[in-house]
């Protein structure tokens, strides 16, 4: 939790409280600023990481407020500065605070410009804190922790006065309208002999005419005095300012107030100094600040240098937990190593074994595979003519006037010789040879081109091509047949060339014996029945 | 304007304080990258070696596994020149000795060059390796005259059943020109046959550019 010190400045004194969030730490009562310096110099020593916000609690301190013209952008803080320099030319410390707009014919900005009259006093502190290298956060005023306190109290008041007494025995007083700020006063006693309720009767009343005449308060509104006081005096303050006119009256006792803040604070000697530290420690950015530019300055390297620690932090947390994800990983990856290694030795001597196991070879198994694989593989793929001749042979056993004078058999994708299709078939595709004869496209089964003759022949084209379709249809029938053509018959209707013939109806020459040729084309089913015949060998 | 560095400025102080938090934070996550990178390396040279004693393992079984199942029969291919260079003077001289059997009055033959049969031809064996053997095949035209059909089947059993290599008929014909009702001591037949004689060499196949 951060701990920060909070100098109270008085105008005779000086009160330095420790906080450490709501708990104050210690407190230490000084005296002036030179004679002070020693015992300071000792405190920050050991404090050195605390900031420190300064209090100035005197009665040197003016309030006013005045409207600016709406601006927008970059101009309205010169703007801004310009009208606090023209209030206060000759004023070193001094601070303005934003009071919202008040809309009219045109829009004005309600400003309230604060400065602090006698600088003497802080100007003298904050040189020895200077001196000391203490790290000064925010120079503010107590009217303005005050302000702060009003707000945490939530209290909606249109004018309330704010008295609490002084830490010199005097009387703090801060006007506020409408939660705005507007007056503060720090009063002495008069008398030597007025008692502390008559002070806050008399300072009450005065405050009320003061503000009165000055028109900050119509003089037939109710006015709300708000009293911090010590818890035993409730009685007599409500007895004694009841008589107050115009004045509703509200007694807030310190210790209800710091336990209602959950402030952990001395059980004697409560004061409303230690709930204005509390708020100077707590809430210092809501603070209006009086720092000169050197305090700034410094104030705002230490935050870039508190940044630039938080990011390593940060940045080195992130590594942290990167570094354990990654250690966790490690140590899964690494846990299973004894078995790994039992593993491995279990393979190695299995890899042994299984070499001690080989059997020696000249050649490379795969290539012996290979090899083998390749022959078989080529012995299937083998056709012979055989089963097409077979075939063949038994279905023209019926027919023996049809002798062969021609049988040619290609393999598949193989082109036979003896047969060239009709070129008219196939124009596109046609492939010539270095001849330039028409090859005839490679069938993907094996063909058997077969040319028959009727033997003995007696001149009856008619009969011979009938005998020779019974023939074909013969070999239809074969189980290994897919296909049979005729290609070629006497008086071919698809014959390019002219056909002449003389026929002699007496008797018969023998010089001119008529032929009848007959060219069949079979295809045969795709098997590799022939092939498995020829296997044996191998 | 020179920079002078004051130790007890606030910003230098927090400065060096945050380098030494990222010094820090940097050397553990160094120390431990290197503990990552170390065990990771480990892993993988384990898997790695893992991974090559298995293949060695199941290399070792597979090879005696095929050398089992293919070594007799792998060198009996080579006694029988089935595998190795080609024997065309033993090829011939069934040819020849056939032909004399079948009292055939003559025979031709004719070699083509040897010509290496292309990847493409080769029945695919195995997909996942790469053919270690080629083949090779050379065509030999027959041309014989034959008492009878069956004569020409006779001779191609007789020699598929000798050969050193793998027989591939490609094309046969037979033709009779001459009158069959005249007969003669001499064969009629005209016959002729294409035939691919295929060899395996214990060598891959060289990819063959068609451009050299």
């Amino acid at each position: 939790m951060a701990e920060t010190l909070v100098l109270l400045l008085y105008s005779q004194s000086a009160c330095l409280q420790h906080w450490r969030g709501k708990q104050l730490i210690a407190e230490w009562a000084l005296g002036g600023a030179t004679e002070s310096r020693d015992q300071l110099a000792k405190i920050i020593d050991n404090h050195k990481q605390c900031p420190i916000t300064v209090v100035i609690d005197t009665a040197d301190e003016e309030l006013r407020t005045t409207l600016v013209p709406k601006v927008t952008g970059g101009g309205r803080r010169q703007l801004l500065q310009r009208t606090l320099a023209q209030a206060f030319p000759n004023t070193e410390y001094k601070a303005l605070l934003s009071q919202g707009t008040v809309r009219g014919k045109r829009p004005n900005e309600q400003v309230l410009l604060l400065a602090i009259t006698q600088s003497s006093l802080l100007t003298d502190w904050l040189a020895i804190l200077a001196e000391l290298n203490a790290l000064v956060q925010r120079v503010t005023t107590a009217s303005m922790v005050l302000t702060q306190l009003a707000r945490r109290l939530g209290e909606k008041n249109e004018y309330e006065l704010i008295v609490y007494r002084h830490h010199e025995q005097g009387l703090r007083q801060l006007f506020l309208h409408r939660g705005q700020p507007s007056l503060s006063r720090l009063s002495v006693a008069t008398h030597s002999g007025e008692s502390i309720i008559e002070q806050f009767s008399t300072e009450a009343t005065h405050t009320r005419q003061y503000l009165n005449n000055s028109k900050a308060i119509p003089r037939d509104a109710a006015l709300t005095v708000l009293i911090l006081h010590r818890d035993h005096m409730a009685p007599a303050l409500s007895e004694g300012l009841a008589d107050l006119q115009q004045v509703q009256l509200r007694l807030q006792g310190i210790r209800a107030l710091a336990d209602k803040f959950s402030l952990k604070l001395p059980t004697d000697d409560l004061r409303a100094d230690h709930l204005l530290g509390w708020l100077a420690a707590s809430y210092p950015d809501k603070l209006v600040d009086f720092s000169p530019a050197t305090v700034r300055h410094e104030h705002r390297r230490f935050l870039w240098g508190q940044w630039a620690v938080y990011a390593a932090v940060i940045a080195t947390a992130a590594m942290l937990v990167w570094s354990a994800t990654e250690l966790f990983a490690v140590w899964e990856i690494s846990k299973p190593v004894p078995q790994q290694r039992l593993l491995l030795s279990q393979w190695q001597q299995l890899e042994q074994d299984a070499s001690a196991a080989a059997i020696p070879s000249n050649t490379p198994p795969l290539i012996m595979k290979q090899a083998i694989e390749l022959i078989d593989q080529l012995n299937k793929e083998r056709h012979f003519p055989d089963r097409a001749l077979r075939q063949v042979a038994s279905a023209l056993a019926d027919y023996p006037q049809l002798r062969f004078r021609k049988i040619e058999w290609a393999s598949p994708n193989t082109t036979l010789k003896y047969y060239t299709p009709p070129t008219s078939q196939t124009p596109d595709n046609e492939v010539f040879n270095e001849l330039g004869e028409p090859v005839p496209p490679p069938t993907a089964t094996e063909t058997l081109f077969l040319e028959l003759q009727i033997e003995p022949f007696n001149g009856d084209y008619l009969s011979a091509l009938i005998r020779t379709e019974n023939a074909m249809n013969a070999i239809k029938k074969l189980v290994d047949i897919r296909d049979v053509q005729m290609v070629s018959a006497p008086l071919n209707v698809n014959s390019q060339h002219d056909f002449s013939e003389q026929i002699e109806l007496g008797t018969q020459s023998s010089h001119q014996k008529p032929q009848a040729r007959f060219q069949l084309l079979i295809s045969l089913e795709s098997t590799l029945a022939s092939a498995s015949d020829h296997l044996q060998g191998h | 304007m020179k920079y002078s560095f004051n130790p007890d400025d606030r910003l230098a102080q927090a400065i060096k304080k945050s380098a030494i938090i990222l010094g820090a934070g940097l050397l553990v996550t160094l120390i431990v990258w290197q503990l990552r990178e170390t065990a990771v390396a480990k892993e993988i040279s384990y898997q790695q070696q893992m991974n090559y004693l298995r293949g060695q393992v199941a290399r070792i079984r597979r090879d005696r596994e095929w050398t089992e199942a293919y070594q007799s029969n792998y060198e009996q291919m080579v006694a029988n020149r089935l595998i190795g260079e080609e024997s065309r003077l033993e090829w011939r001289s069934m040819v020849v000795d056939l032909a004399r059997n079948l009292k055939l009055p003559e025979v031709k033959i004719t070699f083509s060059p040897k010509q290496a049969r292309p990847v493409a031809t080769n029945p695919v064996i195995e997909l996942k390796t790469p053919l270690q053997v080629s083949s090779y095949s050379s065509l030999m035209t027959l041309d014989l005259r034959v008492f009878h059909t069956l004569d020409l089947t006779l001779l191609l059993g007789e020699l598929d059943r000798a050969t050193s290599a793998v027989l591939m008929p490609k094309r046969c014909s037979l033709s009779l020109d001459s009158d069959p009702v005249y007969l003669d001591a001499l064969p009629l037949v005209t016959a002729s046959c294409d035939l691919s004689w295929v060899t395996v060499q214990p060598v891959p196949t060289k990819a063959t550019n068609e451009y050299f």
